[in-house]
């Protein structure tokens, strides 16, 4: 695992730093942004092999980050994980149709989402 | 007895006989219809309803919109066995239960994803805390952020009930006669506790002279908690917040508006973006910074303040200080300024202008009481003061909170000082023979005009303050 890196885009820390922490001990390496452009941005530099994006986010929501990505061929690979407090059923439908991978509302089972990962970093 | 019956019922009812007319109506039901005549009646019901009120058969419910507010509407047929003896209609006005619906939902909606980040917060910490899998640096670390996002939601529930207390009016407010000054005064050594903490200084800065606030203290409080808190938070290590009391001066002001005291609290932080400034005061409304200063409150700070504002009867407002940082200010009236005593007004007006009109001098001559212990006192006062007056065109008009009242003599400075010593020995009677006004603060103060002022507001705020400063002349009001 030590050679694949998780990129955490969300604007509370408390969440980076418990989720960063839990990925950590599992190995990844883990580069995190607190805002939806330099969320995209590092995205972009970083080369992450998944990215976990919430929805509400300064300067540039969620969805248009995983639409940015998702519709550039260079990063559309990359697994996206929405971790959001929406929890109504519109909101879900708008991040898959953004091309996100998949849909996990807060708050969450810290052992549900390694498990994700893994699945996901085979 | 039906139309006691009727009349004593708190939702609006209408009851028509078998012919259609209207055995009983009560004054709900007349004030939601708008008209007592039976055919008008009929009509508006049958037009609210959709249903004729007399031809119905069986029980008909609606909710329909009269004006502003929601009203269920219920037309149920009166009957004897089959015999149909008439109609009721009743009214329940469900305004109130809607707006507290409505707050409800809000709460679920809105409430429910804020409480999701620190949960999630507090949930994870939690998770790592019992997988063991941390040193003790670290565990202190995830208890910290467990800690403070338990106090995250604990804060969020309390403020989003104290916000519906407020929104439904359940929220209590006693305004009395409140020195800011000394309520700032109170809080100071907290704040400077706080301040310290952050590297930041806090100072207060109060007008020479003020007069005391109508306002509630409590309430006082939780505004410069939630103001000097906000403060302290946007400002970095080594500015200043200053707390300021003065009066306020607004020339804009009408007449009748009662003199105002504006409370400030000004610091050097990091400011506020103009283009989000007319958002800051609407529930769960977080500025958007860049990230890193993510603002910590749950949104409800300032929408809360501009409530507790309101029910003093002022206003709030935000303003860039210059060089950097940000001013909020927030007014409150003058106790014993003129509110919209709307007599008061009215025989002010007719006196200023006809003097105006006809040429020569009006005395304005306040007494003001600090407590009245029962309307009966007032009504001796009132007999005291008036009874000092010997010209039929001295008026005296008493206002309606009952401790100021207000004399217009036609007379020069001198002639107002005469009435004055009249009316004090008066009232010292008064005072000698009533028990429960032993002690009590009575002052009394004039201004004439045009010697000592020429317009309305200016002689009432002169003859206010004069009778202010002789009923508290003798107390420290607000020199610091």
């Amino acid at each position: 695992m030590a050679d694949k890196k998780i990129l955490i885009v969300d604007d509370e820390l408390d969440i980076i730093e418990t989720l960063q922490f839990a990925l950590e001990q599992e190995g990844y390496t883990c580069c995190t942004a607190l805002d939806g452009v330099d969320g995209l941005a590092k995205a972009r530099t970083e080369n992450p092999d998944l990215i976990f994006l919430d929805i509400k986010l300064p300067k540039m929501n969620g969805y248009k980050v995983a639409r940015l990505l998702k519709l550039d061929e260079k990063y559309r690979h990359i697994p996206i994980i929405i971790l959001t407090a929406k929890t109504h059923d519109a909101d879900r439908i708008k991040a898959i149709e953004t091309g996100a991978d998949e849909y996990v509302t807060k708050p969450f089972d810290i052992s549900h989402v390694l498990e994700l990962v893994k699945r996901y970093l085979v | 007895m039906v139309a006691a019956m009727v009349q004593g019922m708190p939702d609006g009812c209408v009851v028509f006989d078998s012919q259609g007319q209207i055995a009983a109506i009560n004054h709900t039901a007349a004030t939601v219809l708008g008209c007592t005549d039976p055919h008008q009646a009929a009509a508006r019901i049958a037009a609210l309803t959709g249903v004729d009120p007399s031809r119905t058969d069986t029980n008909i419910r609606r909710k329909c919109k009269v004006g502003t507010s929601s009203v269920f509407i219920t037309v149920a047929p009166l009957q004897r066995g089959t015999d149909r003896f008439g109609t009721a209609v009743f009214f329940h006005d469900i305004g109130s239960l809607e707006q507290v619906d409505e707050l409800t939902s809000d709460f679920i909606s809105i409430a429910s994803h804020e409480l999701r980040n620190p949960l999630a917060a507090l949930k994870n910490a939690l998770e790592i805390l019992r997988s063991g899998s941390c040193t003790h640096e670290q565990s202190e670390r995830f208890l910290a952020i467990a800690v403070r996002n338990t106090q995250r939601i604990a804060e969020l529930i309390e403020q989003y009930l104290e916000m519906t207390r407020l929104e439904t009016g359940t929220a209590p407010c006693s305004l009395t006669r409140v020195q800011l000054a000394d309520v700032v005064h109170g809080l100071m050594p907290e704040f400077q506790t706080q301040a310290a903490a952050a590297g930041i200084e806090v100072r207060m800065i109060c007008e020479d002279n003020l007069p005391p606030a109508l306002a509630d203290a409590h309430r006082i409080e939780q505004i410069l908690f939630n103001l000097v808190g906000n403060a302290l938070k946007f400002t970095p290590p080594g500015g200043m917040v200053t707390i300021a009391v003065s009066r306020s001066a607004d020339a804009d002001a009408p007449a009748e508006a009662p003199e105002m005291l504006t409370v400030s609290v000004t610091d050097t932080g990091i400011g506020i973006p103009k283009d989000q400034r007319h958002l800051i005061f609407r529930k769960f409304y977080r500025i958007q910074r860049s990230h890193e200063i993510k603002s910590t409150g749950v949104g409800l700070g300032l929408a809360i303040v501009q409530q507790l504002v309101g029910m003093h009867g002022g206003k709030v407002s935000v303003e860039d200080n210059h060089p950097r940082g940000t001013r909020f200010s927030f007014t409150v009236p003058v106790y014993g300024s003129e509110r919209r005593d709307p007599t008061l007004r009215r025989i002010f007006d007719r006196e200023f202008h006809r003097i105006q009109r006809q040429g020569g001098q009006l005395a304005l001559c306040i007494v003001v009481v600090d407590h009245l212990p029962e309307s009966t006192t007032a009504a001796a006062i009132r007999h005291a003061i008036q009874g000092s007056l010997h010209r039929p065109k001295d008026v005296v008009v008493q206002r309606k909170d009952d401790t100021v009242f207000v004399v217009f003599c036609e007379t020069h400075p001198e002639g107002s000082r005469t009435i004055c010593n009249r009316i004090r020995k008066a009232l010292q009677a008064v005072i000698a023979s009533t028990a429960s006004l032993k002690g009590n603060n009575i002052g009394i103060g004039c201004a004439v005009y045009p010697d000592d002022a020429q317009t309305q507001q200016e002689l009432y705020r002169l003859a206010l303050s004069r009778a202010q400063e002789d009923a508290y002349g003798g107390q420290k009001d607000s020199h610091r």
